[in-house]
């Protein structure tokens, strides 16, 4: 069924998400070209940590998370799953991260995409679990590199709607002795950065970009504002997807302030038209946790079926929210507050939760499905009573475990009939 | 020494392993202040300054149905168990708990205290604190901690209404390195078996300093209580019970050094006793304090004493969700190969099938060998 005073833009992504997969090739062909033909210093880096610092310089940037995803895409990954057996890696170690390692410690570059990962200046990791010391140590001295360790010192008070306080009055929410040791981990990273790239780290250069990091967040709060007051979603969330990550991995550019502006003003040119992907949408999903990243296509399979439509995930405004702090007179304090935060307040009960009932209010959502990954620890602490709270709050949540990096084990039958299943018995219409 | 006294020494190890609280709560109940903590990277010496009682805390053998309603069920057992038993109230009447930020279960562990007690009401539950010790080997890391042992101190303070004093805290740090001490010349000279030196090193974890000092000095070992079988050295994650101890006992096995936080490296390093008291303490528990977070973990093979037991094997054993100490392994079953050491692996829980048969090879090799008569 359609809706006559909708008109149906299901099967038509934004025009702008072209422009963020042409950016994303762009970038890789940048790097292809600087640092693994030319042999141009880069830098491996933790999705969690201060790229900024890097960008800043013209350092190009690779996440362990991405070209893991690319091993997983290339369907590599069932082979450096044995390899790791091989060497002696017991089989319930976290994968995802893993992998890129792995492809060094194999030395195979007929296989490893791409041939490889060339020797990077260095690896900065960011201590959040307890073992991405023990994975970045290894993979730095089978490189031959030297490795930077960020610290992860950890908030005392959790106090309740972070997001209201992240981006002008962090100084108060993340609390100032973290801060302080931030910043001195900032400038300690920038002297070895400076060293290893043999680039010079500007203070003005920085200041630009950390003020473009917040106008991009501006756009995407205009972009969120506008799907989560629209009467029907005028965005699939694969489109929300690659158009806001595009814009968080090139971050500080003015390409990705133009970037998010472009994308703000077709969704609201959307909803100003009455465009919906799904005209017949009777419900608004939210979803929690992990991105599903090798089937997108998951998101839009209960439109047809159930008028069930998921609006909004973490990625759909973290940008704006958990991204943007504004500053006066000390860019790389604002920095500290960033990269110190930056999974905490989506993974903390009650920061995570609260954050969540937030949207779902502000979206009209009335249900939610959570994505934990299995074989990996880390990503489920907190999840539990994330759950208690958001159902003690009104909103019912599915919990889906799945494997991220093997999306062999991803049964999809079976999934889209447990979120059909809750969407039918738990989630009011 | 008589037996008199030596049996009694042994007998107070069992009780306090049976029942770890009972002094604690002894205290308490004369008037005193009970400061509770987790992990072996909390600063005895700053609670007992104060006055209180320090009582690491155990999981016990408890159920978990309350705990799981909030926590996910790959966090570490005792975690489970300890939250379990704060939710049920059965730690209320303890004054103070002290979280050290030493690995992401303690640390997860915290927030969801915090959770429970917003937002489900759990509002008997005794007060909790988290230490935010860092143990990377940076400068601003050390002068970050001493910020955090410094906040602890005036934590304790308040507890029991009296000042830290400077020179207090020198006296504690003088008292637990004499028993360290005390406790490494039993393990040198006395050699017991793995799960008495297992009893005994928890022993320290729950009882008063000058307890830990009286038995270690009454103690006199029989020949029963010495270490006999093969000796294997225990890596990889933490045992509060001696239930892994028992099993390799009774596969002919003996447990004679190990690296996990419950076991005797705890009492391995001092505190520099010439220097400032919180730098000293600070310098003692980031190096030192084992823990998952530790940035440079001691060698299995190498006792309490920092010598070399020379094992005929090391034994790594890793619980069923261990994310993060399964990455040493391959490094350092190569490292012991070339040295000449074999290795296994074990996989969590104790008692599991695949446990045990790990087990069960690792003591079949060293039989084969008794029998084939080439023990050297
Ligand atoms: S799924 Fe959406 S677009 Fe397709 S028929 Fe149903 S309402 Fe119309
Ligand atoms: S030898 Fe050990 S077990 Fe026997 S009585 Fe003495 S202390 Fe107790």
């Amino acid at each position: 069924m359609s809706d006559a005073a909708f008109k149906s833009v299901a099967d038509q992504p934004l025009d702008v998400s072209a422009n963020a997969k042409a950016r994303m090739k762009h970038w890789f062909n940048d790097f292809r070209t600087r640092s693994m033909e030319a042999g141009e210093p880069y830098v491996i880096a933790s999705a969690v940590s201060p790229h900024e610092i890097f960008h800043t310089m013209d350092v190009p940037v690779v996440t362990n998370t991405w070209y893991s995803s690319i091993i997983s895409a290339k369907r590599q990954s069932p082979y450096y799953f044995d390899l790791m057996e091989k060497l002696g890696y017991h089989s319930d170690l976290p994968r995802y991260l893993s992998l890129p390692m792995m492809t060094t410690l194999d030395n195979d570059p007929e296989r490893a995409p791409y041939g490889g990962l060339p020797k990077p200046a260095l690896i900065l990791d960011r201590l959040r679990g307890d073992y991405a010391q023990r994975i970045t140590s290894k993979w730095a001295s089978a490189f031959g590199c030297e490795a930077f360790y960020l610290d992860a010192t950890a908030q005392t008070e959790l106090i309740p709607n972070w997001w209201e306080l992240a981006q002008r009055d962090w100084e108060t929410l993340y609390e100032s002795h973290r801060l302080d040791y931030q910043v001195e981990q900032l400038k300690a990273l920038i002297q070895v950065a400076e060293r290893v790239t043999g680039r010079k780290f500007n203070y003005d250069d920085f200041e630009g970009e950390m003020h473009r990091i917040n106008r991009a967040g501006e756009n995407v709060e205009r972009a969120r504002n506008a799907i989560a007051s629209a009467e029907k979603c005028p965005v699939s969330m694969p489109d929300q997807l690659s158009n806001v990550m595009a814009a968080t991995w090139n971050r500080g550019s003015q390409w990705s302030v133009d970037h998010t502006k472009a994308y703000a003003d077709e969704i609201e040119a959307r909803v100003k038209n009455r465009e919906a992907i799904c005209p017949g949408q009777k419900t608004k999903l939210l979803w929690l946790n992990t991105g599903l990243w090798f089937n997108t296509a998951f998101y839009r399979a209960f439109e047809e079926s159930h008028g069930a439509v998921f609006v909004w995930s973490m990625y759909s405004n973290y940008l704006s929210d958990g991204y943007r702090k504004y500053f006066d007179k000390d860019p790389l304090r604002a920095l500290a507050a960033r990269s110190m935060s930056m999974n905490e307040q989506l993974h903390l009960p009650p920061w995570m939760a609260g954050w969540i009932l937030k949207q779902a209010e502000d979206f009209g959502a009335s249900g939610a499905v959570m994505l934990t990954p299995v074989g990996d620890r880390l990503s489920s602490y907190g999840t539990r009573a994330c759950i208690d709270m958001l159902e003690r709050a009104g909103l019912p949540v599915l919990e889906l475990s799945a494997s991220m990096v093997d999306a062999r084990l991803w049964d999809n039958d079976a999934m889209i009939a447990e979120v059909g299943d809750f969407i039918e018995t738990r989630v009011q219409v | 020494m008589s037996s008199d006294v030596a049996k009694s020494a042994c007998e107070r190890i069992d009780l306090a392993f049976s029942n770890p609280e009972a002094n604690a709560r002894a205290f308490k109940d004369a008037g005193g202040k009970v400061v509770a903590f987790l992990g072996a990277t909390v600063p005895v010496e700053i609670i007992a300054a104060g006055g209180a009682y320090p009582l690491r805390l155990k999981g016990g053998s408890g159920d978990t149905a309350l705990a799981d309603e909030l926590m996910e069920p790959v966090r570490e057992l005792y975690l489970r168990r300890i939250f379990n038993r704060l939710l049920a109230g059965a730690l209320d009447w303890v004054d103070l708990i002290v979280v050290p930020r030493s690995s992401e279960g303690l640390l997860q562990f915290y927030y969801l205290i915090d959770y429970a007690r917003k937002f489900r009401g759990h509002t008997h539950m005794p007060k909790v604190v988290l230490l935010d010790l860092l143990q990377t080997p940076f400068d601003y890391t050390i002068a970050y901690n001493k910020a955090r042992l410094t906040e602890l101190k005036a934590e304790v303070e308040a507890v029991t209404g009296r000042t830290i004093s400077d020179e207090a805290l020198a006296g504690q740090i003088k008292l637990y390195n004499s028993v360290r001490g005390r406790f490494r010349n039993v393990i040198e000279q006395q050699g017991p078996a793995g799960t008495l030196r297992l009893k005994l090193a928890s022993f320290g974890q729950t009882q008063p300093a000058a307890e830990f000092e009286s038995v270690l000095t009454d103690l006199w070992l029989g020949s029963s209580q010495i270490s006999k079988g093969a000796r294997v050295a225990l890596s990889g994650s933490p045992h509060e019970t001696a239930d892994l101890y028992e099993i390799f006992a009774s596969s002919g096995l003996d447990i004679v050094a190990e690296d996990h936080d419950w076991g005797a490296g705890i009492y391995a390093h001092d505190v520099a006793e010439n220097a400032d008291p919180i730098a000293a303490l600070e310098e003692r528990y980031r190096l030192h304090g084992i823990s998952m977070r530790q940035f440079v973990r001691a060698k299995p093979e190498y006792d309490v004493s920092g010598k070399d037991v020379r094992p005929e094997a090391v034994a790594f054993y890793f619980e069923e969700n261990d994310d993060t100490l399964g990455w040493e392994y391959p490094e350092e079953r190569k490292r012991l190969a070339d040295a000449g050491i074999a290795t296994a692996l074990l996989r969590g829980p104790v008692n599991s099938d695949r446990c045990l048969a790990a087990l069960k090879d690792l003591a079949d090799q060293f039989a084969a060998r008794t029998e084939g008569g080439n023990h050297e």
